[in-house]
């Protein structure tokens, strides 16, 4: 069975000539939820700027590995096809809202698809009700919320259904009971999803496996309780023990 | 939301734009015809549920400048009757400008150029600008605030420093977000 | 520099509306035949800056102030079509919802604050920039390109107040132009702190501006250059250019446009005084050598800003922001 997301040997750098990923191997299976985690510098945004293939931006650097969608490989010359497929939630809902009114910027995926008029309006209903603002319209980004933004952010993915959602940190900057509401959004979405975060009580709730990064390379992947369990491992690449921290129900098998 | 609030765009509009041009064509002798608007207009701002205090007051702000353009007209014979003429012209002018400001929304205003074929780079930079300038001077404020809590003593020079390092920074902050944007836009667009 | 309703006449908005749409339009071809998505993202984001910026105002003189234009600036850093497109867009909203500005003169000040603006201030700065120019004039090139930028921009608002019938051009020229000389200088200011910033921290959007995606090809520019700078005198010039006030006044009674209003009183200024031409002549050499000494002001203050190179600058150029 082809893996949703999968991806081989993939190094970057940054034009400056600093390594951004180091030759990063794994795969998604369609339908599962994957973490990855790691320091401040890991590579996990860049990574993430990989896969519906806004990074590289110019091909043909040599040989910088591969990533693949549903065995197609990310290109210049699938790149419309790709972004059908993998939603990218970005860290600052700011730079994602980007149109006038909510309504305008869920549309706004639909109307690149060629949705028609009605139809984009009806996928604009059910993504609002999917993440629980319906009603909201006809607001403006700038009187929304942080975690209201969010959600519409998610809503604009949602609504020309992507196969794959990939976020950036998704619960950074909301306060508890946005955050609650996100993890339940997010839980009951049937889609792949590559979440990169800090929040590790959410990947020990969300999340079947996780994927450790630092400095570009990938240190270790596994069931993401193993390894958050694994105290050694968590303070040798800069994070905090969650064995102690969190509650003993998360991480528990 | 009034009825005035809800009337289209380009009503409101041309209705603006036909009022001024024909106080543009007044002459200077009959320019105080142009007060005849005035009852019109304050009618219109009672249907559109404005309170007249902050209206007033935004047109106060305004009106030392207009007074001073037209103190330019007074070297002139009949100096006097033509900056006055003038500076009541402009003077409803601006009321006009203020009530159609007061009751369009810039996301009505976009839907009407759209609809007029205005280029749509334009349109689009329009949309931006009005999303984003808000978030700018959020920005803008937080940096000067932190600055001031780090500053202790200022001279002049230093304040144009200050300044000009603040807007050098902002800029670059602008572009970082100009490219976030793009990779967003670009995440959607499928192209 | 934003004119307000009532000043113009039908006739000059509605003339300048008519240039500054032709200017408008060709400056939005040039782009969508580059544009790729998203490239407006940058144009809109700069505009959200520079309305930012004309809020913030600094004192001139007493009692005046005066507040950024950034028609240069934005020149320098977007190209001359993404300049005036984001100029425009600052004027509109400026318009609409800070009721700076007349609806109706709209024409006029995207004429002027666009369009001649724009033009000047971007035409100065690559003919003072030449090729591949080092930081420091490329920031006093940004400076002095910014005060003409001001100084064409109110002679232009000028010249239309003047042929609306709404004051003496003997009047208005000498109070406009004194005033933007001093608010030029802040421009000149402010721009180049602003562009000594971005070569320090984002030197590549200034080189890829020289080449790339938003700015005209070499030659294409030199085109671009002269053809603007013909609109642009045609412009400015035109309440100046007539020689004869008697053509023009023969000319606005053939139209019937003759009112009661004082017409342009260029007479007194330019016909029948003895010594005139030398005293326009005595001026012309006063405003260069005063304009040679701006430029080397502006050249003093680019060293003062551009700072030595470091070995220890740390490295730029990444898209992505490190927080993870």
């Amino acid at each position: 069975m082809t893996p949703a997301l999968s991806v081989e040997n993939l190094s970057f750098e940054f034009a400056s000539g600093a390594p951004a990923l180091r030759s990063l191997s794994f795969t998604v299976d369609a339908g599962e939820c994957v973490a990855v985690i790691g320091p401040n510098g890991a590579g996990k945004s860049t990574l993430l700027l990989h896969m519906n293939g806004i990074l590289p931006e110019r091909a043909g650097k040599g040989d910088n590995g591969c990533v693949r969608i549903h065995g197609r490989a990310v290109g210049a010359s699938e790149a419309g096809w790709v972004r059908r497929q993998v939603g990218v939630l970005f860290q600052d809902p700011d730079d994602q809202l980007f149109c006038a009114t909510v309504a305008e910027d869920v549309a706004y995926g639909p109307e690149q698809l060629g949705c028609p008029r009605a139809e984009s309006d009806q996928r604009v209903a059910r993504a609002l009700q999917r993440v629980g603002l319906a009603g909201f319209e006809h607001r403006v980004p700038q009187q929304l919320s942080g975690g209201e933004k969010k959600r519409v952010c998610l809503a604009g993915l949602l609504a020309y259904e992507p196969n794959i959602l990939v976020l950036d940190e998704p619960s950074a900057g909301l306060d508890p009971r946005a955050r609650r509401e996100l993890i339940g959004i997010l839980a009951s979405l049937p889609v792949t999803r590559l979440i990169a975060t800090h929040d590790l009580a959410l990947v020990a709730e969300l999340c079947s496996r996780a994927l450790l990064l630092d400095r570009g390379a990938l240190v270790a992947s596994g069931p993401s309780k193993e390894l958050l369990r694994d105290d050694g491992l968590m303070r040798a690449h800069g994070m905090e023990c969650p064995n102690r921290d969190l509650p003993g129900h998360l991480l528990a098998t | 939301m009034s009825s005035i609030h809800r009337a289209s765009a380009g009503l409101k509009l041309g209705v603006s734009l036909a009022l001024i041009v024909g106080l543009a064509a007044l002459p200077a002798e009959r320019a105080w015809w142009g007060l005849g608007a005035l009852p019109w207009l304050l009618l219109v701002a009672k249907l559109a549920r404005l309170s007249f205090k902050p209206l007033l007051r935004r047109w106060a702000f305004g009106a030392p400048f207009l007074l001073g353009a037209a103190s330019l007209a007074w070297f002139q014979p009949h100096g006097l009757a033509a900056a006055a003429a003038l500076f009541s012209k402009s003077a409803i002018c601006l009321l006009i400008l203020q009530l159609l400001a007061s009751t369009t929304s810039i996301v009505e205003l976009t839907r009407t150029l759209r609809s007029v074929h205005a280029p749509p780079v334009l349109c689009e930079t329009i949309v931006l600008l009005a999303r984003y300038s808000s978030l700018l001077g959020d920005e803008a404020r937080r940096m000067r605030r932190a600055r001031a809590g780090r500053t202790f003593h200022t001279s002049r020079i230093r304040e144009w420093q200050a300044l000009g390092n603040a807007l050098g920074l902002l800029f670059i902050r602008t572009v970082s977000r100009a490219e976030r944007v793009q990779n967003a836009m670009r995440a959607r667009g499928g192209a | 520099m934003h004119i307000p309703d009532g000043f113009l006449s039908a006739r000059v908005a509605l003339g300048y509306a008519g240039l500054s749409s032709l200017g408008l339009g060709v400056a939005c071809y040039r782009l969508r035949a580059r544009r790729e998505r998203g490239a407006s993202a940058l144009l809109g984001v700069s505009a959200a800056f520079v309305f930012a910026a004309q809020m913030v105002n600094f004192p001139v003189a007493a009692g005046t102030s005066g507040h950024l234009m950034g028609s240069a600036l934005a020149g320098a850093l977007l190209g001359l079509p993404g300049a005036l497109v984001v100029m425009t867009a600052v004027i509109i909203m400026q318009c609409f919802v800070l009721a700076d500005g007349g609806v109706f003169a709209l024409g006029a000040n995207v004429f002027n604050m666009g369009l001649v603006g724009c033009v000047v201030g971007y035409c100065c700065y690559r003919l003072l920039c030449g090729r591949a120019p080092s930081p420091t004039r490329r920031v006093a090139s940004v400076a002095f390109a910014g005060w003409c930028a001001t100084l064409a921009g109110a002679l232009s608002c000028a010249g239309q107040l003047s042929l609306s019938g709404a004051a003496r051009l003997s009047v208005v020229l000498p109070a406009m132009l004194g005033v933007h000389a001093l608010i030029g200088v802040g421009e000149a200011v402010i721009s180049s702190l602003i562009v000594a910033s971005v070569l320090r921290f984002r030197p590549e959007l200034l080189e890829s501006n020289a080449q790339g995606a938003l700015a005209a090809r070499p030659r294409a520019s030199a085109v671009y250059a002269g053809l603007g700078l013909s609109i642009a005198i045609a412009g400015l010039l035109a309440p100046i250019a007539d020689a004869a006030p008697d053509g023009f006044s023969r000319v606005t009674q053939a139209l019937g446009l003759h009112s009661s209003t004082a017409s342009p009183s260029l007479a007194p200024f330019l016909h029948g005084v003895p010594g005139v031409v030398s005293g326009v002549l005595a001026t012309v050499l006063a405003g260069c050598a005063g304009t040679l000494l701006l430029f080397g002001l502006c050249w003093l203050l680019a060293l003062a800003l551009v700072p030595r190179p470091r070995s220890t600058e740390p490295s730029r150029g990444a898209v992505v922001e490190s927080s993870g």
